[in-house]
């Protein structure tokens, strides 16, 4: 299992490697004269040359790379672009503190009911309880997040006055109050996920109900309670397990559009505001956050899937 | 990541149906023997299938949405008799904010336009980013999927490492990050919503071309002594092409989802005061507090109808071509 962690962990930093290589690509790279940007257009070429040789923007492509991933690794990202004097570090962490709330609650409000569904889905399959799952998931897992978010602030937030409508959360309110004004933005992302994950563990459980060694432990006589149990939740999650380890990551910072619906600071607006400022220090550790939140939630999902089932563990080489 | 326990999943941050579909499309038994009967048993396999869609209520109701938003994006001027940038005037006076009513059914925005002829017109630049964005991503990684997924080997491990990578942030963010530096003209929007697509399709189609490649039909070409070429493109497309199709109906939900996105963030192309559902939405939501809900709830009710309408179809394609 050890030896399992470690390659795991060995291809995720490989894949964490390339990934900053890419980012670094698409801020450095391409033509942008972050300098000229700084300085203002009427600031004087003296400023343009003055900031290009303080940040490093004109030494040679592989020094300014190495020094990014220098800042990586030691998670020092200097300071912003955009707000001067603020280390970026310190920008990030209340950001991802936000997003990490937000996430966490919508998949605490999430999981349960999607996965609850999806094996009630299977296990009456063809039924009309399982298409409306079915089809009440594919419709709402269509909507893009801040859509939902739209219809949702309309209607629970600003017609029926039930939750606040936007997310300017009090100064020191308790975590009540917090989660209330988290509720709205966190119910819109229940709102794509119940359906994807309800389909995924459907998909997992019909094929786990249909297996052999489902069939073996019936025919062991086993009751339904023990079979589903013991035999079929430890496969048919599997699938879950890991959809949910990707998701978490994307929650992370895929969400600005809901954030923006709602103004609550999580990372997707940082990264949003950072790349229209543009402050690259800010905008490549951002991304770069949620590259590696995104890599931790699916190593710890790989993990958590190895435990359930000893094949995964070996299958690694093949992959 | 997620290939290590042999799973193929979806990689984009919202999705409906690709993942749970995609579990099982790694192996597709296929009627597929070499000889006479191979085409005209592919024939009536297509007729059953065709046949079993035009029974299914999902697909029904999923493509005659996209025809009626296919038809406003072709003949907007069917629908609607104002423009979409025409201020609505009653007897020749300018009535902006006002709710749905008999002479603008869905009321009219903070300008003064009317929000059902911005909803007609708005439906032209969605389609014609995200199909034209979907179809290049889809050919691309169909290519580039049945390459690696065929030769296997050294490049295949090289480009499944930078699919990994890329497919570890969301395509909103890329996109983000592609559009501001490089600027933002309709070519450049397609373009990189295209780009973005490629590592997930084309893992999609890798996976199908692995589960075709061990079958014998595969193994008989190479027998025959056919070349590589003849092989991946005559003997194993022919047999993805059910899955690329699927994926192309699902990746052109994502890309509405993705191009609704990025204008609702103001990232979008063309004149700023043409009809864009998303673009809408982001300027007119904030008016919702103040209980003029249409000019916002509209559009974003257009943006929800398209993609669920899509992804009826996909879902029906995507079921017909399993059975």
């Amino acid at each position: 299992m050890l030896r399992y962690v470690l390659r795991r962990l060995a291809l995720s930093l490989i894949t964490l490697l390339i990934l900053i290589a890419v980012i670094f690509l698409l801020t450095r790279v391409f033509p942008s004269d972050p300098a000229r940007q700084l300085a203002g257009p009427f600031g004087s070429q003296e400023r343009v040359d003055q900031l290009n040789a303080d940040l490093g923007l004109k030494d040679p492509m592989i020094t300014q790379f190495g020094r990014l991933l220098r800042d990586v690794v030691t998670l020092d990202f200097g300071e912003s672009y955009s707000q001067p004097g603020e280390r970026v570090l310190d920008l990030i962490r209340p950001r991802l503190w936000n997003s990490a709330k937000l996430v966490l609650f919508a998949l605490v409000l999430t999981l349960p009911i999607s996965i609850v569904g999806g094996i009630v889905a299977a296990r009456k399959k063809d039924t009309l309880l399982d298409r409306t799952i079915v089809n009440i998931g594919l419709a709402s897992s269509s909507i893009p997040e801040f859509v939902s978010g739209v219809l949702l602030q309309y209607v629970i937030g600003v017609r029926l006055g039930w939750l606040p409508a936007v997310t300017n959360i009090p100064e020191g309110s308790s975590i009540i109050t917090e989660l209330r004004y988290l509720l709205l933005p966190a119910l819109a992302i229940v709102f794509v996920y119940f359906g994807y994950i309800a389909r995924i563990t459907r998909a997992g459980t019909i094929t786990a109900l249909d297996a052999d060694y489902t069939r073996t432990a019936f025919m062991k006589g086993l009751s339904t309670r023990s079979v589903v149990r013991k035999h079929v939740l430890r496969n048919s999650l599997q699938p879950t397990v890991a959809v949910t380890g990707t998701q978490i990551g994307y929650l992370f910072g895929g969400l600005v559009g809901l954030e923006v619906v709602f103004n609550y600071p999580g990372l997707g607006l940082l990264i949003l505001n950072a790349a229209t400022a543009p402050d690259f220090p800010l905008l490549q550790a951002g991304v770069i956050t949620v590259a590696i939140i995104f890599m931790l939630c699916t190593l710890g999902a790989d993990i958590l899937i190895a435990y359930m089932n000893p094949r995964a563990r070996m299958n690694i080489k093949e992959s | 990541m997620s290939d290590d326990s042999d799973i193929p999943l979806e990689g984009d941050p919202t999705g409906g149906v690709a993942a749970s579909e995609a579990l099982e499309t790694a192996a597709i038994p296929q009627a597929d023997d070499v000889g006479v009967d191979a085409s005209t048993e592919r024939k009536q396999v297509r007729k059953e299938r065709r046949q079993l869609l035009l029974r299914s209520p999902g697909f029904l109701f999923g493509a005659s949405i996209l025809i009626i938003w296919v038809l406003c994006a072709a003949v907007p001027s069917w629908f609607t008799k104002w423009g979409d940038n025409e201020v609505v005037r009653v007897d020749g006076s300018v009535i902006p904010r006002v709710g749905p009513r008999a002479d603008a059914w869905f009321g009219t925005d903070k300008i003064g336009n009317d929000v059902f002829a911005r909803i007609i017109y708005g439906a032209r630049p969605v389609l014609i980013v995200a199909v034209t964005a979907a179809v290049l991503a889809v050919a691309a990684g169909t290519l580039l999927g049945l390459t690696v997924g065929y030769f296997r080997g050294w490049v295949d491990e090289i480009v499944g490492r930078i699919i990994e990578a890329l497919l570890s942030i969301p395509v909103i963010l890329l996109a983000i990050m592609v559009l501001t530096t490089l600027g933002r003209s309709q070519t450049v929007i397609i373009l990189t919503i295209a780009v973005l697509f490629i590592p997930v399709v084309t893992r999609t189609v890798r996976s199908a071309v692995l589960a075709e490649a061990q079958l014998d039909y595969v193994t008989s070409a190479k027998l025959r002594g056919e070349n590589s070429l003849f092989v991946m493109t005559r003997e194993i497309l022919p047999n993805v092409t059910g899955v690329a199709v699927v994926e192309l109906t699902v990746r052109i939900g994502y890309a509405i989802f993705t191009v609704a996105t990025l204008s609702f963030l103001g990232l979008n192309a063309g004149d700023s005061s043409a009809a864009d559902w998303g673009r809408d939405l982001g300027k007119q939501y904030d008016t919702i507090q103040a209980g003029q809900w249409w000019a916002a709830i509209f559009p974003a009710l257009a943006i929800a109808l398209l993609v669920i309408g899509v992804n009826l179809v996909a879902d029906s394609l995507d079921r017909v071509n399993k059975s």
